[in-house]
């Protein structure tokens, strides 16, 4: 009788167990965890502001006369306002 | 003498060991991120991708008529005008500076139904096409997504420029910029708001994600973080 209830408690504790395995290691896709790390990245604020580097990339006199006249341009046809 | 040189020797290759990963960081190469997805499934990206589509015959009607340009994109057009015959070099170094010269102002928060899943969310901030970004200014990932019209508007493939996110060490705060693919070169361009151009890899930048118009990559996993993944294929051939 005694060694009917160990065995059958033996039993139990495997199959609870198991069940509990199941549970506990889901399998989670692969699928699931880039649907993770897409939903991490669309909640990132994306918002710093940078001052003006002393590092800045030079330009030439070319470049810096074109920068020039398109600034001309934009002040006349009053399209400057987002400057 | 001897005795001061077993003391200095260990302390020096304690301090070889703790600069030589940073010194050896490499630039930006677009090689090395983890391909998640199409960029459908950014939400507000896929927004600003549809609204850039809607622009596009204004932008088209500006460039081949000034007489239909609107105030706006005058600076554009006259722009886009007097660079087309440079070198893609000049391009890239004055497109940096012409909007960098641009307003900065915060975002708004705004709402767009998530492509993953039924839910409608928040978005900390929206990402601007290059009419709306010059008509109101905006703020760094609005720089970057202009730099990165303008570009295409001069024929550079999609497949060479990538909005790279990153976050910037010194400030805690994340940030935007435009990555560029250079043939020659192993590292890509990477065009600051702040008017750099970094070949090398910015000391305090730690590259989170990348997407342009077809993809985005994920740059912040590690090679075990991916390898427990199957991630999605990767298309061979990018729109350009």
């Amino acid at each position: 009788m005694n060694k009917l209830c160990t065995t059958l408690a033996g039993v139990a504790l495997l199959a609870a167990g198991s069940a509990l395995a199941d549970a506990g290691d889901t399998v989670r896709t692969h699928s699931l965890e880039v649907k993770e790390r897409l939903q991490h990245l669309e909640r990132i604020d994306v918002t710093s502001e940078l001052p003006a580097s002393p590092n800045a990339e030079p330009l030439d006199d070319e470049l810096l006369a074109i920068l020039e006249d398109v600034e001309r341009i934009e002040q006349d046809h009053g399209a400057a306002e987002a400057r | 003498m001897g005795r001061g040189h077993a003391v200095r020797a260990p302390a020096l290759i304690l301090l070889l060991s703790v600069l030589a990963p940073l010194s050896a960081e490499a630039g930006y190469r677009f090689e090395d991120g983890y391909y998640l997805g199409s960029a459908s499934l950014l939400p507000d990206w896929a927004d600003t991708l549809a609204r850039v589509e809607r622009e596009r015959p204004l932008l088209k009607r500006c460039l081949a008529d000034a007489g239909r340009c609107p105030p706006h994109l005058r600076g554009v057009r006259a722009l886009l005008e007097r660079i087309e015959d440079l070198s893609l070099d000049r391009q890239i170094r004055v497109i940096n500076r012409y909007v960098n010269n641009r307003h900065y102002h915060g975002d708004q928060r705004g709402t767009v139904a998530s492509a993953l899943s039924n839910e409608t969310i928040t978005v900390p901030s929206r990402w601007s096409t290059l009419g709306e970004f010059m008509a109101r200014g905006g703020d760094c990932e609005d720089y970057a997504t202009s730099k990165y019209q303008l570009l295409r508007t001069l024929g550079v493939p999609a497949a060479d420029l990538r909005v790279v996110v990153v976050l910037d060490r010194d400030s805690r705060e994340h940030h935007a910029v435009l990555a560029v693919r250079r043939q020659d070169e192993d590292n890509a361009w990477l065009l600051d708001s702040d008017n750099q151009i970094h070949r090398g890899h910015p000391f305090s930048y730690r590259f989170i994600y990348a997407l342009n118009e077809t993809s985005i990559w994920d740059h912040e996993l590690d090679a075990d973080d991916w390898a427990r993944m199957t991630p999605p294929q990767e298309p061979t051939e990018e729109a350009s």
